[in-house]
């Protein structure tokens, strides 16, 4: 920064320079105050820590400040978000006494689900997940197993096909580790606690919508027609005009793509061991491009913008 | 490269991380709503960039954010929606803005709560102790397709998410500082037994009334769950034991008892059956009365009661005369009448004895301070050459306090770190094991009606100045 004294006669334009305001103009306090109604021994503590100290509340010899709510993970399978007890948003000043006994608390309505469920008082479109019980888990496991259909499952517990495979998947990791005694007690102690932290799948109430397909990008942009005034046009009409096909034509398809990416196999075949031959050769398919140079290839080792790819070890080369 | 980190969590900037720092909760706190009536349009975007630019990959420089937006926004359409009518929301498709990011390794596994930050997670991945698909990944930028599987070291998710480690120092002077009031408790619990008694039970009863436990505690001694447990055990044993009492009455076992009770006493009346039969004291001496004082059942000789009395009631009734025979179905009867009383008597008697979960004299024992025994105190700090020489023994924690192992990186045994339940947020487009510290990434996290998958604690409205900021390349 400049001062005023290296400037010498430019003195009045140093001034101007340091008067130029950068980033926010007003400091970001509370909104019910930006005084702590706490003590600030030897007065030498700034208002912002000071409100950050009452924010937090007492602190015991553990080091815990077991008189803020937040402070402690909920083990009753309910969240423990920031709620917004007054109309605008705002939090009010935090009330300390017994953790549960708390003002915020009691303004808060437990039943209230979307409460619950919202992390964020200002993003009401923010939710959080529910968790899948493990009894569920094991009954979703053990259907698969018994070649029930995944997406009967999917229909059953209102969850989408990618989450029952996925559940199916780590499932398979979780029985390895254990028959591998990998999950030692803390493990077990970390993941209980983070389980008990959340709400649990309701397939009634809460189930995931199965019937939902990426936007078609013609309906992102207007259209313009022109009809006579008795034509009618209804959602059918709309519909062949943005060329969309019905929508369970479309389900089908998304559904023929999950399969035929499982049963894509590799193609390959093992030549004939000819007279004298030590080795016998597995030919397999491959992409000129994905191996070696495709001749005439322009090559994007000069541009700045260069593709990024990894190798099977893990190792990031450039694409081509 | 990261961008260099100053003063990240600073309370007059009161900027919100994508971080689990207390700090960052307090500014969370602080959240104001966005002002949209703004001087200028240009004002508002850029007020709307700057906030959420911290958030969302704050990390990342200016110019290569750029080069990662892309303005087309992915979100889904619900084929069951004309099924619903006019109740459907609007699809945020505006908080899509920063959906990109999310794709980054470094996003997911701070997603999937394995790490307390994004920038943690970066070290973590850097530090080779995140895998995807079993391939260890050096780099925090590798982006996930759906169906890919990542996992981090269980130790550093534990090191995370779990409490700091204490250091020697600190967790000395908390040992003693337990030791001291343990100690203090004891002696007054010696001192008074019933008074401190019933002060445990009356904070046991408070937490009850305020719903059930809800905290991760420590206080696991005298906590509402051990209590109530213990209460549960005791009534469980009660009920066994009453089951097997009641079994065991029938006609023998009671002319048994009643022979017994009369060989004991010199002078025979109603009187010597009151502390085992109670009202029915009346039919035991008619029994005896019956009976008679020369029967041979009375005779204090007799080696084993319990075949004579199963001798005297197994005799067939054609080898009995008349007379005996009237006496002795008499006497059965009152036998069989007796044993059912019995059985009721042995129930209630055993019903009172059964403890009310909220009653106050939970199985008040007299003698149960003499259990608790005083924690020799240990040495100074500046005393001890070696760690593992002080040994703590109290009863809700062994060893150094926080350092059971001192050779872990995290609070041993675990406990989740503090303010922890604000943040923790289930991503919708992954599914978590935390027993095995995986995960999978389901998908690119998309908008429906009503919802966007992208985790994020500003407003559609911010999202939108934002989105036109960077939509035009910041102008």
């Amino acid at each position: 920064m400049l001062s005023r004294q290296s400037l010498g006669s430019r003195g009045n334009a140093a001034v101007n320079l340091i008067q130029q305001s950068r980033g926010r103009k007003s400091m970001a306090y509370p909104q019910y105050g930006y005084k702590a109604r706490i003590e600030n021994p030897g007065g030498s503590t700034s208002q912002f820590r000071l409100l950050l100290k009452e924010f937090l509340g007492p602190k015991n010899f553990r080091g815990d400040y077991h008189f803020n709510k937040y402070y402690y993970a909920k083990q009753d399978h309910t969240t423990n978000y920031l709620s917004a007890p007054s109309e605008d948003g705002s939090l009010t000043r935090p009330i300390y006494g017994h953790v549960r006994d708390d003002a915020v608390t009691q303004n808060r309505p437990n039943a209230n689900r979307n409460l619950q469920l919202t992390p964020f008082r200002l993003n009401a479109d923010c939710k959080t997940n529910t968790m899948v019980s493990e009894e569920m888990k094991t009954e979703i496991v053990n259907q698969i197993d018994k070649g029930v259909s995944e997406r009967d499952i999917a229909i059953k517990y209102g969850l989408k096909l990618p989450r029952i495979e996925a559940i199916y998947k780590l499932r398979a990791i979780e029985k390895e580790w254990e028959e591998k005694n990998l999950i030692t007690k803390d493990i077990k102690t970390m993941s209980t606690t983070m389980y008990k932290m959340f709400p649990l799948h309701d397939p009634v109430g809460l189930k995931e919508n199965l019937s939902e397909i990426p936007v078609p990008v013609k309906t992102l942009k207007a259209r313009f027609l022109t009809i006579a005034e008795s034509e009618p046009f209804g959602p059918i009409e709309a519909a062949e005009s943005l060329e969309l096909e019905p929508a369970t034509e479309t389900l089908a398809k998304l559904m023929e793509h999950r399969e035929e990416k499982k049963t894509k196999k590799q193609k390959a075949f093992m030549a004939p061991v000819l007279d004298g031959e030590r080795v016998a050769f597995r030919f397999t398919e491959a992409k000129v491009g994905d191996v070696g140079f495709r001749y005439g290839a322009p090559l994007r080792d000069t541009k700045k913008d260069r593709k990024i790819e990894y190798d099977a070890n893990g190792k990031m080369v450039y694409g081509i | 490269m990261p961008r260099k980190t100053t003063n990240l969590y600073s309370l007059p900037r009161g900027v919100i991380r994508a971080s689990w720092n207390k700090w960052n909760l307090f500014n969370l706190y602080k959240q104001q709503r966005f002002r949209d009536n703004q001087k200028t349009l240009f004002k508002e975007k850029w007020s709307a960039k700057n906030m959420t630019r911290a958030y969302h990959g704050e990390h990342i420089t200016e110019s290569k954010w750029k080069a990662l937006f892309t303005p087309q926004l992915d979100g889904v359409a619900q084929l069951d929606a004309s099924l619903k009518g006019d109740r459907l929301k609007p699809t945020p498709m505006m908080l899509q803005t920063y959906a990109v990011l999310e794709r980054r390794l470094e996003y997911a596994v701070f997603r999937a709560m394995f790490a307390s930050s994004v920038r943690q997670a970066r070290q973590f991945i850097i530090q080779k102790a995140v895998k995807v698909n079993g391939v260890t990944i050096r780099h925090p930028s590798y982006q996930l397709k759906p169906n890919d599987v990542f996992s981090v070291d269980p130790e550093k998710v534990l090191q995370a998410v779990g409490r700091t480690k204490p250091s020697f120092k600190k967790a000395h002077q908390v040992d003693q500082t337990q030791i001291v009031k343990w100690n203090n408790f004891v002696k007054e619990a010696k001192a008074n037994p019933r008074q401190v008694w019933e002060r445990l039970q009356k904070k046991r009863q408070d937490a009850q009334r305020s719903g059930p436990s809800t905290k991760f505690g420590n206080d696991q001694v005298f906590s509402n769950e051990v209590i109530l447990a213990k209460i549960e055990k005791i009534n469980e044993n009660n009920l066994k034991e009453m089951r097997a009492k009641q079994k065991a009455v029938d006609k023998f076992s009671v002319l048994e008892d009643i022979v017994k009770a009369v060989q004991k006493s010199e002078t025979i009346e109603s009187a010597i059956f009151e502390p085992q039969f109670g009202n029915l004291k009346n039919k035991c001496y008619q029994v005896y009365d019956y009976l008679g004082e020369k029967h041979e059942l009375f005779n204090k000789d007799s080696v084993s009661v319990k075949d004579t009395v199963s001798a005297f009631l197994n005799v067939k009734p054609e080898d009995r005369n008349a007379d005996e025979l009237k006496k002795f179905k008499k006497v059965k009867q009152l036998l069989s009448e007796i044993s059912l009383d019995y059985q009721e008597l042995i129930r209630v008697s055993f019903k009172n004895k059964e403890i009310s979960k909220d009653s106050k004299d939970v199985s008040y024992n007299p003698n149960w301070a003499d259990n608790l025994e005083f924690h020799p105190n240990i040495a100074k700090f500046s005393e001890i050459e070696d760690e593992s020489s002080v040994k703590v023994a109290l009863p809700w924690q062994k060893g150094v306090f926080g350092r059971q192992n001192p050779n872990k990186s995290y609070f041993t045994p675990w406990e989740p770190r503090p303010f922890l339940a604000p943040f923790a947020v289930l991503p919708h487009h992954l599914e978590i094991s935390f027993k095995t510290c995986h995960a999978v990434y389901l998908r690119h996290p998309v908008a429906r009606p009503g919802h966007s998958e992208v985790i994020s604690p500003y407003s559609v409205e911010t999202h939108e100045r934002a989105y036109m900021y960077y939509v035009r390349k910041g102008q």
